[in-house]
């Protein structure tokens, strides 16, 4: 290859894996991220991007074109995380392979000079043979876990410890790594699905009975588990004291599960913290509403339809819409209709909840006779009824029990209400994954801001170069020793570790600069 | 007691707790007007360059606080006592209503801006056992002061049961980790502000520019050296919390949600905030970035915080809407 080429190549691998690249990328990440909170997102709320497309026609289609609406799929989204990743294998892998080196050297050869180091101390020892001083210091050292060296001659000591700063350093980094990985997987091999069930009803876990399913590529569609639910019960409680009058206290779903066909029933509560897991899927409760029940009859007499209809929610006070289609009746017949469970008619806005329990459940239908339109084979959406090849036949308000007879002769009845509840069925099999990447993220995040990496040295000194700075006053029965320290990386803490090691060789610090507590960190090479 | 008593005298701690700030925020104050035998050093040129090589040891401060004895110190000794009984009363308030609502007090905004309030006067004094800040009296006095009368004024929320979304233990673990890392960030981002105070006079002086408010401040807070220090030790110690508090967020999430992540207003700014205070770590070890430019991260870290608890509650549409405003 042409060395220019390689050259930049080269310049631009040291480029990207510098920590200048890594923090602008992690800068632009974070503001990368914040338009997905200010937009409507497609994968959270697609609704509300269209009602954001419909009310802003002009810059919507350009906040559009440039991904505004679904950020954290969108190009230059993951152009940053990407080479942020990149940045961060390019620092990690290296300083890996050094620290694994580090770990198997031993520490460096004490400088000759001690008290040149930033931080130093005179300890005075009780007379001894200063190579058993030595031998005792290093032996006190290992055992709080320094690595020693000592010098051949024993003239001098020379020891480290703190190497799990760094291991804590690239364990973090590296659980990121396992982390993104492990999320990355769950999306291409997990899967979930929705589904509402009215009360009585129930579901087995077969693509046909969902509602909405969407899986990763990898997902394998014949390891859905054959389980099916029966909704027994489902208990609902609201607020009906104070300012937080309305808001929900209770929703328990009371399920009877079948985990195979023709296998044993076992009933199960499920509630919003509380999901159902069976085998690797997990049944979440997700939302509820109602389902008003009716019977349509054709003017004979005879029941076209009888089901309940489930109406979608909206507020908090559980406002429904919802459509009633009758393919069987010649022609046939559709209802449109709004459900309030705790109904009040507003001469304006018509039909209003004011609670959402089941207070005084009303319901406003309207009637159409005509083609529904089901025979096209294009999906519908099963709460409103394409109403532009059918003739409208009235409203009407009914309370349940209520009978309305239409001009045609058909009549339908609202015979009462039942709640659904809407589950999520999910497979995501990496979870472990990303759970443990999390954690060691955690672990090595903690290693690598709390140990301190630190050196420390011995050093016996001569008498005679003592008396220079020391009057002899008790220097006749006791042997000097110069520690000197070094902080890599972390708090200082070598004022601690002189005086530990003054104990461990039963002697006293004479002189120390060594500065307590308060001095912050002189760090090299902090962070990848 | 019923529980609606304890539900009073929650609020009414909550109120003595707004009076007792006040006071400590007066005391800090005054401590700082009335510094003025270290003001009047200040104003040679010699001790204006204090700061000015940070890294070297001979900068010393001319903080009132570290030494010789001032006037303001004895008032800051007071702001100081009133911070203790702040912490207790914040503590009365935070614990009666729990008590009073049978669960654990973090179920909407008011209890959480009442509960923070309580873990950044904790985090403040539990600090001044260890060094000297009564430097940042003033500003963590004056945020609990707005913290707590924005509780009782605008957030303020009769107490109730819970919605079923948060009936669960990771409610205790998952909030009470994000209150207390917004403590430690408020602490963190005092000193990087008093940092900036300090680098901005020193600036303006040696470009011959006149400092006015800046050189004031600059004379009664530590030297950059120790308030960069100071800083990266609070950060060092919340950020692995604000990790956790979003681990234990997305692991709740899974139980609720039936996902650990989804991009949710609030996750994303909670991301945001994680993202910025990593690059702050980042930048306090990159050559370039030390310094300064470190403390401007954290300052918008902190906004990202305050954005995260103010803004994304009331206004942003998303599943963590649990503000009861």
């Amino acid at each position: 290859m042409d060395s220019a080429v390689v050259t930049w190549l080269r310049w631009g691998w040291r480029t990207l894996t510098s920590m200048r690249t890594a923090l602008l990328l992690l800068l632009l990440l974070a503001l990368a991220a914040i338009p997905g909170s200010v937009f409507p997102q497609r994968e959270i709320d697609p609704a509300r991007v269209q009602d954001y497309l419909s009310k802003h026609p002009g810059v919507g289609v350009w906040l559009d074109r440039l991904g505004m609406f679904t950020v954290y799929r969108s190009p230059w989204f993951a152009a940053i995380y990407l080479l942020l990743f990149i940045s961060l294998i390019g620092c990690v892998a290296p300083r890996t392979l050094e620290h694994a080196r580090a770990l198997r050297m031993p520490p460096p050869v004490a400088p000759s000079r001690l008290s040149r180091l930033p931080s130093h101390a005179l300890i005075s020892v009780p007379s001894l043979a200063s190579t058993t001083v030595v031998a005792t210091a290093a032996d006190a050292l290992r055992k709080r876990r320094w690595r020693v060296r000592v010098a051949p001659d024993s003239s001098w000591l020379s020891a480290e410890r703190g190497y799990l700063r760094e291991t804590g350093n690239l364990l973090f980094h590296s659980a990121l790594l396992l982390l993104v990985v492990g999320v990355g997987l769950g999306k291409g091999t997990g899967a979930e699905g929705r589904v509402v069930i009215p009360v009585g009803g129930s579901f087995s876990n077969s693509l046909a009975q969902y509602d909405d399913f969407r899986s990763g590529p990898f997902f394998n569609r014949a390891s859905l588990q054959p389980f099916s639910v029966k909704l027994d019960k489902f208990d609902v409680s609201f607020e009906r004291k104070g300012t937080q009058r309305g808001a929900p206290r209770k929703f328990d779903a009371y399920l009877s599960v079948r985990e195979k066909f023709g296998g044993p029933t076992r009933k199960e509560l499920v509630q919003v913290n509380h999901p159902l897991s069976i085998g690797a899927m997990k049944v979440y409760l997700t939302s509820h509403g109602y389902a008003p029940q009716f019977t349509v009859r054709d003017k004979s007499g005879d029941i076209v339809w009888q089901d309940s209809a489930i109406f979608a929610p909206e507020g908090g006070n559980l406002l429904s819409r919802g459509a009633v289609k009758v393919p069987d009746s010649r022609p046939q017949l559709g209802f449109q209709g709004v459900f309030a469970p705790t109904g009040l008619v507003d001469p304006q806005r018509g039909l209003q909840s004011v609670f959402p329990d089941l207070d005084n459940p009303r319901v406003f239908l309207g009637a159409f006779s005509g083609d529904l339109g089901l025979d096209e084979g294009t999906p519908q959406n099963v709460f409103s009824l394409d109403t532009s090849r059918m003739t409208r036949l009235g409203i009407a308000p009914l309370r349940v029990g209520d009978s309305w007879e239409l001009s045609n002769g058909a009549r339908i009845t609202f015979d009462g209400v039942v709640r659904w509840a809407s589950f999520v069925v999910a497979s995501d099999r990496t979870e472990g994954i990303v759970l443990a990447g999390a954690l060691l993220a955690i672990l090595g995040l903690l290693l690598s801001l709390f140990v301190p990496r630190r050196r420390l040295f011995l050093r016996p000194v001569e008498s005679s170069e003592l008396g220079i700075r020391h009057s002899a006053d008790d220097t006749t029965n006791h042997q000097h020793f110069e520690v000197a320290g070094l902080v890599r990386s972390g708090a200082d803490t070598l004022a601690n570790d002189t005086a530990e090691l003054a104990t461990a060789l039963r002697g006293t610090v004479v002189e120390t600069n060594a500065r307590a507590a308060d001095v912050p960190d002189r760090e090299r090479q902090e962070q990848t | 007691m019923t529980d609606e008593m304890l539900s009073l005298f929650s609020t009414y701690f909550a109120y003595a707790g707004l009076v007792v700030s006040t006071l400590a925020f007066g005391f800090f104050i005054a401590s700082f007007s009335l510094s003025r035998t270290a003001d009047t050093p200040a104003e040679q040129p010699v001790l204006v360059t204090a700061g000015a090589r940070s890294d070297v040891n001979g900068a010393e401060s001319v903080m009132p606080s570290l030494g010789q004895p001032v006037r303001g110190q004895r008032w800051a000794n007071i702001g100081m006592s009133l911070s203790w009984l702040q912490a207790g009363v914040l503590l009365a308030a935070v614990v009666l209503r729990g008590l009073s609502a049978h669960r654990w007090p973090l179920g909407n905004m008011y209890e959480f801006a009442i509960f923070g309030a309580f873990g950044v006067t904790a985090a403040f004094v539990i600090a001044s056992l260890r060094t000297d800040v009564r430097w940042l009296g003033v500003l963590i006095s004056g945020f609990v002061l707005l913290d707590v009368g924005v509780a009782v004024m605008v957030l303020f929320t009769e107490v109730a049961p819970l919605v079923p979304a948060l009936h669960s233990y990771w409610l205790a673990i998952h909030v009470t980790a994000a209150v207390l890392s917004t403590g430690g960030f408020t602490l963190g981002s005092g000193a990087s502000l008093a940092y900036l105070a300090v680098e901005r006079a020193r600036r303006r002086t040696e470009a011959g520019q006149p400092v006015r408010f800046t050189r004031w401040v600059a004379a009664r807070v530590p030297d950059q050296r120790r308030l960069d220090a100071f800083a990266y030790r609070v950060h060092a110690f919340t950020f692995p919390l604000w990790t956790f508090a979003v681990v234990a967020g997305a692991i709740w999430a899974q139980a609720a949600w039936h996902r650990y992540w989804g991009w949710d207003p609030k996750e994303t700014w909670s991301f945001v905030i994680w993202v910025v205070y990593a690059a702050y770590l980042h930048a306090r070890a990159t050559a370039g970035w030390k310094g300064a430019r470190a403390a401007w991260i954290s300052v918008w870290g902190f906004i990202a915080v305050l954005f995260n608890f103010f803004v994304v509650n009331i206004l942003f549409v998303g599943l963590h809407s649990y503000s009861g405003v």
